[in-house]
């Protein structure tokens, strides 16, 4: 009987939780992560696990730029400009394989003015710019020091949806907190007027860069940031990583820039 | 298209043969309103010329009321001739009124079925007739209606776990007769006749499981509803703690759940653990996953029907439970006997009382309190044998309260609430001998309720964040039974929804201007007008045919859809039967998933302008086989196509801009399932298998490739048994086996890449594709052993109970310590949480 007893009560106790271990299943399948910026050179990262004889080819302007036949893990940096409003598409083929995927650069946003209110005891600056009218633009924010190091930064403006509000996070489980990226959907064709706090750990002069980037990149950041954000919560149903290259995996998106100097006092 | 060409053709064709020859739509006047039968045949002679030609039978010296000054010759002559006792033909001039021999001729017996020693109202009792086997089944409130010639007959009636009786009666007029059934006390025998009688049901829908589900929630009171509905085939639990019940692969959100015919938006209390439905009060259960008559509507996987007891019209009675986890009082009897009732039940656990003495022993700054209640309230009075209005109140909801203070300097307080609160008023009028008419006024509200409150000196943080829906609803339904052989049921239903997804109040005393203030409002306007129509074409075979017309109308937006069904029975001999069926069914609100979990933070929202209605498309094939010795078997496969069906595109949570985040999609399922039961003797049970296919498919999920549907279970078996080994002690024993459920998980290192540094990507674990995974087989018993004893003035019963008797550690759901923690070099680790480890329970009830 305290035999039973015994077993019973180490029962209830024992705990509900336990380890349980999953292996990477890595599968071996070809990646291009490919971000092309206004003005800038073409650069991509190709991930070729398997060390097949991959042949790349850029085509715009009616024109098509082979790249090279590539067989390891490659970052390339190639010397053409990417010029916005230009459409580019890329071409991957190997193993009997055609992938191909496409991009428009945005045009370029430029930031309109900064303002700085050192009135209040949260200090924080605002910034302005004119959205298009035509079609639904997408947008993110960076900061990043003079050398170009990213600095964290929080806002509580309405754009972010509470992404980047550092009371936020602890109200509501948010699923895009550290998000930098934002629609028009509030400015849609008008001046947009954004507020930023001050960035944290900075001096007095840092950049701020406004990307004007198209689509994809928008649905891709967001998925990342939430995948990495809900990763360890238990209630969360996986997604995949967006992917507009379909066949294989990664991105091929583009952005114009524009940036700025902001002295905060 | 051509469905519905058939269903206006049968419409059509039944006006026909209703309809008569031109010369009795002729329309008379008259000047006054008394004439003698003979005077009354002349004037019609002089204004038609159409002459009369009847027996002496007819009386015709007799004066006779008009009913009107002006109509046809048909309207006059049905008001003034007896029709029970006289044919009336017509030609093109003449009108023969022709006498019917007296055992030619057919009354109609009507009442009520009641248990004789409550006086509650039975559902789905058979009455038949013992010569001809004709008969029928009553409704929901226990009505039923019998067209019989006239002679001496021999009724027979019977229901489940009741003495079946026997009336005899000399049949001469029509007779309004209420019958009443003694509870069956024995072991040994119960229901079921199958014999040759084959009523004509007035609901369809009595297939063998729902015999079997019945019969289990009738003889295992302390089972949880939902514990017995998850013993039919075909039902399965989702993953366990997860809420609810799955029917068939439609998700929770698709069970249309009807308490006394309020729809419920959530039916759970503890995260599960049980249903807010008090068993102690539960008068009828009907589950019906396929083959959904007219009546049913506005979701597309299932429906729960529950209805709760009256009240015992005779005598006060009640019971009392307590448990380890929670106590439950149930009151009912007459305020005035024999005409009104009422059915008090209270529940509440008490796991609070200790759990928060326990945290605070742990920590002295905590407190943490999670506890339920629910108050479930029916009042029924019967102004007369002919008229019975009701009146059902249901409260019910979950709390978690916590608070933490540090010193007197920082303080959170915090308190989560959800739960429903449902309204109605029924009325029920007989019209005639056969029409049954109830009008319903229903008022049901679910609320989600979030106060947080952190203080810290001075400064604080307040948020209230408030979601629910509100549903007002009037309808009426009518029953009408001209005959045998046609069941007609036909209603029409307004709903007004008000919905609040996510009302957030948000202040911060330091700095006002982070302050929000949000309020969300959509309303929603559902109109519907269904109709079923109910034959016997040939004496084994009974098709249900219906139509639902629903306009919905949100934001300027109107959906209009037609949903036929229908349903055909072929009875192949004594023992057999064959059912297909076909309904397809239209969803108009969705439930917005805050994560795999089925959380109170469920979000209803209608549909929109960009959101279509869930559409399902429903098939299904079953054989019935009764056996012997109360053992039936039935073999049922289904097929089920829905689209329109949604998912998070990326992530689970819930904001503004839902509409973006969300993806449309398909699913489709099919499956075999297979069922075992026995309800007769002393040791009564059911085995249910189900095997089963389900996949999604999103045009922007898993790159538009299909993938298992997270309710995927390719087989599930599922156990109940129970036996008495004397009138005292009796024990039960509940298993089931079914494959894990399919999830995802992030299991590949990828590079990402960001336009601030493009030289340099990042690694993170992702996933690829969804539902590759699958959990651990899922597999567990439960006992309960009852030690049963008459008192002097009542029951007891002490129960012994173990959950998980074998300590399966079934995984609720999967975590992870910390993200970075879980990656290690060719694997990572989480951690699996089970909520139903090995758990004894002890209870007593005092039933008086």
């Amino acid at each position: 009987m305290y035999k039973i007893i015994f077993i019973i009560i180490s029962l209830l106790f024992i705990s509900c939780e336990d380890e349980i271990n999953f292996p990477f299943q890595q599968e071996n399948k070809v990646q291009l992560n490919a971000l092309l910026g206004n003005d800038s050179l073409f650069n991509f990262h190709l991930t070729n696990p398997n060390n097949e004889s991959i042949k790349m080819s850029l085509f715009a302007n009616d024109k098509t730029y082979p790249i090279t036949n590539i067989s390891r893990d490659f970052y390339g940096i190639r010397d053409f400009y990417i010029k916005k409003n230009n459409k580019y598409e890329i071409t991957l083929e190997f193993d009997n394989n055609i992938v191909k995927a496409e991009t428009k650069i945005p045009s370029k946003v430029y930031i309109d003015s900064v303002s700085i209110d050192n009135d209040r005891n949260i200090k924080y600056f605002t910034f302005n710019f004119y959205d298009k009218p035509e079609e639904r633009n997408y947008y993110m924010v960076l900061i990043t020091s003079l050398s170009n190091a990213s600095i964290s930064f929080t806002s509580n403006d309405q754009v972010f949806k509470g992404n980047l509000d550092k009371d936020y996070y602890q109200q509501e489980e948010n699923a895009y907190y550290g998000s930098c990226v934002f629609t028009d959907d509030t400015f849609n064709g008008q001046l947009a007027i954004i507020n930023i706090d001050k960035p944290l750990f900075t001096n007095n002069k840092f950049k701020l860069n406004l990307y004007h980037i198209s689509e994809s990149y928008y649905k891709y950041e967001r998925a990342y940031v939430s995948s990495r954000n809900i990763a360890d919560v238990p209630s969360f149903s996986e997604k995949n990583i967006y992917s507009n290259i379909k066949g294989i995996e990664g991105i091929f998106a583009s952005y114009s820039l524009d940036y700025i100097l902001v002295g905060l006092n | 298209m051509r469905f519905l060409l058939t269903i206006i053709l049968l419409f059509s064709l039944n006006t026909d043969l209703y309809s008569q020859n031109n010369i009795s739509e002729r329309i008379l006047s008259f000047n006054k309103n008394k004439y003698s039968l003979v005077d009354f045949f002349e004037q019609i002679t002089k204004q038609t010329n159409i002459e009369f030609s009847y027996t002496s039978d007819l009386e015709h010296e007799r004066i006779v009321k008009l009913p009107a000054l002006k109509g046809s010759i048909k309207y006059f002559l049905d008001k003034i001739i007896n029709k029970q006792a006289f044919n009336i033909s017509y030609t093109n001039d003449k009108v023969f009124i022709v006498g019917i021999p007296m055992q030619n001729r057919e009354f109609t017996i009507s009442g009520f079925v009641y248990d004789a020693d409550t006086g509650e109202s039975l559902i789905n009792a058979s009455i038949y007739e013992t010569q001809n086997y004709d008969g029928t089944l009553s409704n929901n409130y226990g009505f039923y209606s019998l067209k019989l010639k006239s002679r001496l007959i021999k009724l027979r009636v019977s229901y489940v776990a009741y003495n079946e009786s026997y009336h005899s009666l000399n049949l001469k007029k029509d007779t309004i007769i209420n019958l009443y059934l003694k509870t069956n006390t024995k072991l040994s025998e119960i229901l079921v006749k199958a014999k040759k009688h084959k009523p004509f049901s007035s609901d369809f829908i009595n297939t063998k499981a729902n015999n079997a589900l019945s019969s289990m929630l009738t003889n295992s009171k302390e089972l949880d509803l939902f514990s017995a509905v998850m013993k039919m085939p075909g039902v399965q639990a989702g993953n366990e703690a997860f809420g609810g019940f799955v029917v068939r692969n439609g998700a929770h959100d698709q069970n249309l759940i009807l308490l006394d015919d309020v729809p419920i938006y959530y039916s759970n209390h503890f995260y599960s653990y049980f249903s807010i439905f008090n068993s102690v009060a539960i008068k009828h259960v009907k589950l019906i996953k396929g083959g959904f008559p007219a009546r049913y509507g506005g979701r597309v996987s299932s429906v729960l029907d529950v209805r709760m007891q009256d009240g015992d019209m005779k005598k006060l009675k009640g019971e009392i439970y307590i448990s380890l986890l929670t106590a439950k009082i149930n009151i009912n009897g007459p305020l005035k006997k024999n005409k009104t009732t009422f059915n008090l039940s209270l529940r509440r656990s008490y796991v609070d009382l200790f759990l928060s003495s326990l945290v605070n022993i742990i920590d002295e700054d905590f407190d943490f309190s999670l506890y339920f209640g629910d108050l479930n309230f029916k009042l029924v009075h019967r102004f007369s044998p002919r008229n019975k209005i009701y009146l059902n109140t249901y409260f019910g909801g979950d709390v978690i309260k916590s608070q933490e203070t540090y010193d007197g300097i920082y303080n959170f307080r915090s308190k989560t609430k959800w739960g429903n609160y449902v309204n109605s008023l029924r009325w029920n009028h007989v019209y005639k001998k056969n029409v049954f008419v109830n009008t319903s006024l229903i008022f049901s509200k679910y609320t989600y309720l979030l106060d947080d409150k952190r203080q810290y000196e001075n400064y604080y943080t307040q948020s209230f964040f408030k979601s629910g829906i509100k549903d007002y609803t009037i309808k009426t339904d009518v029953d009408w039974i001209p005959n045998n052989k046609t069941y007609i049921k036909s209603g029409l239903s307004l709903s007004l929804r008000n919905y609040k997804p996510s009302n957030l109040k948000y202040s911060n005393s330091e700095d006002t201007s982070l302050n929000i203030s949000r309020i969300q409002n959509i309303f929603s306007r559902e109109l519907v007008l269904w109709s079923e129509y109910q034959l016997q074409i040939r004496r084994n075979v009974k098709i249900n045919i219906g139509a639902r017309l629903t306009s919905f109308i949100v934001d300027k937006e109107n959906y209009f859809f037609i949903e036929p069904r229908l349903k055909i029975i072929y009875n192949l001999n004594e023992k057999c039967k064959f059912t297909a069926s076909y309904s397809q069914m239209t969803q108009f609100i969705h439930l917005l998933r805050m994560g795999s979990m089925k959380s109170p933070t469920d979000i209803w929202m209608p549909v929109s302008k960009n959101v279509k209605p869930i559409q399902a498309y429903h098939y299904s094939l079953s054989l019935d086989y009764y056996l012997s010795k109360g053992i039936a078997v039935s073999l049922a496969y289904y097929h089920k196509h829905s689209k329109n069906i949604l998912e998070m595109k990326s992530t689970s949570v819930f904001n503004d801009n839902w509409q973006e985040n969300i993806s449309v999609g398909n699913s489709l399922s099919k499956g075999l399932e297979i069922n075992i039961s026995k309800i007769k003797g002393n040791t009564r049970g059911n085995i249910a298998c189900t095997f089963s296919k389900s996949v999604y498919k999103f045009a922007d999920i898993n790159n538009n490739n299909n993938f298992d549907s997270p309710y995927d279970r390719p087989y599930l078996v599922s156990m109940y048994v129970k036996h008495w080994l004397n009138k005292k002690i009796n024990f039960s024993l509940s298993w089931v086996y079914g494959a894990g459920l399919p999830f995802s998980l992030a299991y590949k290192k990828t590079n990402l890449i960001s336009p601030h540094n493009q030289t340099i990507s990042e690694l993170a674990v992702v996933g690829e594709k969804l539902n590759t995974f699958r959990l651990s087989d899922y597999h567990r018993l439960d006992i309960c052993v009852n030690f049963v004893k008459k008192k002097k003035r009542g029951q007891r019963t002490w129960s012994l109970s173990i959950v998980n008797v074998y300590d399966k550690r079934n995984i609720s759901y999967i975590g992870f310590g910390s993200y970075y923690d879980m990656i290690k070099d060719n694997s990572y680790s989480m951690r699996k949480l089970c909520l139903y480890p090995f758990t004894p329970n002890i209870s007593y009830s005092y039933k008086f």
